[in-house]
């Protein structure tokens, strides 16, 4: 009875330990064992539109299918704000970090661009930790080459106007078609993007895009709300410690 | 021919020698690949020089013989009636484990798994922008005006590999600290290893 004991406990031991991490996926790492967030920096929006206050939860989905049959399916979530202002909150998942992160449990991130007082934050609300750094106009992207660079012809088509979440949108397929032998490719890759765009709030409230190499993906806006969010949203909450980035910009200019 | 096409092909058991058609076109342009070729081409001749190199066949018949005559020492026969009591904690446990896996809220609802190989890969030399960003094989390009955020995490070098990052595999277990550009929803574009 006692030489069996500790192999029970052992195999005991072994399996609360797996479920902490839930199974291995299927030819990846482990359920995202000994993944761990460090920390998140706010980018400076690309433009700071004012005088168009929303909020409204804003869906990703993508679809992949690969050659040997199987198929990705990755769904991430955001809360998106936006003052009048012009100061923008994100709370977004981290589930779109993928293969990265498997199965990993990581916090939800809140991005706060301020360019009223020229500060972004990330807020980690688990251990009430914000980054701080300061408003720069953004180099990020500038020196990194299009994964998927324009090599072909853009077709631009209007879908006419509809009405979504409440609001009037108008529709934009773009059609871009890479011939054949562009990029090493023996046939002509055909990308298609849907922007169903309003103009009152100056934002996508859908956009659908497929290409062959990254498959569909699909974003929407839900829950549109047009009305001013609350100011506290956009602030500091004061029990948060501040780190400030390194430099400003750690990751715009090494 | 491009970087990635180059990798592949110094993967064909063919291709040895000095460069020659295609990747000679690749690599007069890619000095880094011309590179990689010069050192597959040194290893290649390394590992035939060592082929040569071999344990004299006598330590070989001596070491043989000192294993045949220590038999290897059997632990005690465990009892025929604890074997099924074995397998049935053992059942029981698997089935304790999966009912816990199973209660709501353990993981994030949002949270999909990605498995499987990548469709294309990068290699950390490729296409590697100022900022030392990889874009990533397979997630779109970002847009030329859209918002990007970063997050840095620390993960098992195996799933850099998983999200379609050439490295090499021989320390996959290993954590590795990664800054991970995002997109304006929240999808995952470009990486950059700390280490």
């Amino acid at each position: 009875m006692r030489s069996w004991l500790p192999i029970t406990m052992l195999l005991g031991a072994t399996a609360l330990a797996a479920a902490q991490n839930g199974p291995a996926p299927e030819g990846g790492f482990p359920g995202g064992r000994g993944v761990r967030f460090l920390g998140a920096e706010a980018g400076v929006p690309a433009r700071v539109v004012k005088n168009a206050p929303y909020s409204a939860d804003l869906i990703t989905e993508t679809t992949q299918m690969l050659a040997d049959g199987n198929r990705l399916h990755q769904t991430t979530t955001a809360r998106v704000y936006r003052d009048s202002q012009g100061r923008t909150r994100r709370e977004q998942s981290l589930s779109g970090l993928g293969a990265l992160t498997g199965r990993a449990r990581l916090p939800r991130v809140v991005f706060i661009n301020d360019p009223v007082a020229g500060v972004n934050y990330a807020l980690n609300p688990e251990d009430h930790t914000a980054s701080r750094s300061a408003w720069m106009h953004p180099a990020y992207g500038r020196g990194l080459p299009p994964r998927l660079p324009r090599h072909g012809d853009d077709k631009v088509e209007s879908l006419g106007a509809e009405t979504m979440e409440g609001v009037a949108v108008r529709g934009t397929r773009t059609t871009t078609t890479i011939p054949a032998g562009r990029i090493g490719n023996e046939l002509p890759l055909v990308v298609v993007t849907e922007t169903w765009y309003s103009a009152d709030l100056d934002t996508a409230i859908l956009t659908r895009r497929s290409d062959p190499r990254s498959g569909e993906t699909v974003s929407r806006m839900s829950n549109l709300v047009r009305a001013e969010p609350p100011a506290s949203l956009f602030q500091l909450p004061a029990d948060f410690k501040v780190v400030d980035a390194p430099r400003p910009g750690r990751w715009s200019s090494p | 021919m491009n970087c990635r096409q180059f990798l592949k092909s110094m993967a064909d058991p063919a291709a040895t020698g000095p460069l020659s058609g295609e990747r000679l076109t690749h690599g007069s342009e890619c000095p880094a690949c011309a590179n990689r070729w010069k050192m597959a081409e040194d290893l290649r001749a390394l590992a035939a020089q060592e082929r040569k190199r071999e344990a004299p066949s006598r330590v070989e018949a001596f070491l043989m013989a000192e294993f045949r005559r220590r038999p290897v020492p059997l632990s005690k026969p465990v009892a025929t009636w604890r074997m099924p009591a074995l397998w049935a904690a053992a059942a029981g446990l698997v089935l304790m484990a999966s009912a816990l896996w199973q209660i709501p809220g353990r993981n994030s609802r949002f949270v999909t798994a990605v498995t499987g190989p990548a469709v294309q890969t990068a290699d950390v030399d490729d296409a590697e922008d100022a900022n030392g960003f990889i874009p990533l094989p397979n997630a779109e390009a970002l847009e030329p005006n859209g918002d990007v955020n970063v997050v840095s995490v620390e993960v098992p070098r195996s799933a850099v590999v998983a999200a379609g990052i050439l490295l090499a595999d021989d320390r996959a277990s290993e954590m590795v600290k990664a800054d991970v550009m995002l997109g304006s929803d929240g999808l995952a574009r470009a990486i950059r290893l700390a280490n």
